[in-house]
């Protein structure tokens, strides 16, 4: 497991590199979108392996709202979040 | 001692994922030592794998053995090729020492981060990383002791943390979705995670729906 996992980490960071261009090049730079939104994604749909729709939307929309009103801000996105998460519980 | 200020920075920045990181190794820990494995066995596993969500399928599929667990390894690592790939391009010439040691801690929660620092034009996105990496590293592992200790008295998910860990993701994505290709590329992801999570096994979905999403996106023109 050690192996597999940092070699698939290492392997590009062994020489210098420059983003390539074209295909490529785009592919990389949208990947971390949709790593992190996938991510998101499938951590809220199915948080504990057992789906709740409505408290997993709730967080998602408060994590939103914590978005829009934060500018953005890593630590408003979570605290909002986490916020409606915690309301949703308490009333669902 | 002088620390250097862009250390600081990633150690500043890297507090909100210890928290995060910390619950979720108490979470792996305990559920190691509830399936059957050794305290010491998980808590080097933290230490020389550091990776959550290949540490939780391997707990999954220990009584499987060992060719699951190398196939679902294998499907979660495939989607450090293209971070790896980003993030040589973003450092620049570095010794292979330096790059040894970043790609040992090469995961989201900090690879998220340094994008983050890279557009806001951190000065030394090495050291950054490196202090991002620190805080994430010790609360990893530290994580697995305390879960390991506890076993099943701790019970993370009943404060949120198995929410907390996704919402730390959205944070990340959030600043990063800025033209109408982001856009585009974020939604698709979402479409492709959900479908994913119905017609993939656990260890293919994230790759394969972020591969997916950016694979699409990038034949998106502006």
């Amino acid at each position: 497991m050690a192996v597999i996992t940092y070699s698939s980490r290492v392997v590009f960071l062994v020489r210098p590199r420059t983003l390539p261009g074209g295909a490529v090049g785009r592919f990389l730079d949208v990947f971390p979108v949709a790593l992190f939104v996938a991510l998101a994604t499938i951590g809220l749909g199915a948080p504990d392996g057992d789906p709740d729709v409505t408290i997993a939307l709730a967080a998602a929309g408060g994590g939103l709202i914590g978005a829009v009103v934060t500018k953005r801000s890593l630590p408003g996105v979570v605290i909002f979040g986490g916020a409606a998460w915690w309301l949703a519980r308490t009333l669902t | 001692m002088v620390v250097n200020p862009s250390f600081r920075a990633g150690l500043r920045d890297g507090v909100v994922i210890l928290v995060a990181v910390g619950a979720f190794g108490v979470a792996f820990g305990a559920l190691a030592v509830d399936a059957g494995m050794t305290g010491w066995l998980a808590v080097l596993a933290s230490a020389i794998v550091v990776s959550g969500a290949a540490q939780f399928a391997m707990v999954g599929l220990l009584s499987s053995g060992a060719a699951p667990v190398l196939i679902a390894t294998t499907g979660l690592a495939l989607r450090h090729l293209p971070m790896s790939a980003r993030l040589a391009a973003m450092i620049g010439p570095r010794s292979p020492t330096v790059r040894a040691a970043l790609a040992y801690v090469l995961v989201d929660e900090t690879f998220g981060l340094t994008i983050h620092a890279s557009r806001r034009g951190e000065q030394n996105l090495v050291a950054y990383k490196f202090g991002a990496d620190v805080l994430l590293y010790t609360g990893w592992v530290s994580g697995t002791v305390i879960g390991v200790i506890l076993g099943s008295a701790a019970d993370p998910e009943s404060w949120g943390a198995d929410v907390f860990f996704p919402l730390l993701f959205l944070g990340l994505a959030a600043p990063l979705v800025r033209t109408r290709r982001d856009w585009f590329v974020a939604g698709l992801a979402v479409v492709l995670a959900l479908g994913a999570t119905l017609a993939l096994s656990d260890a293919w979905q994230i790759t394969g729906a972020a591969a997916g999403a950016a694979a699409i996106g990038a034949g998106f023109r502006e």
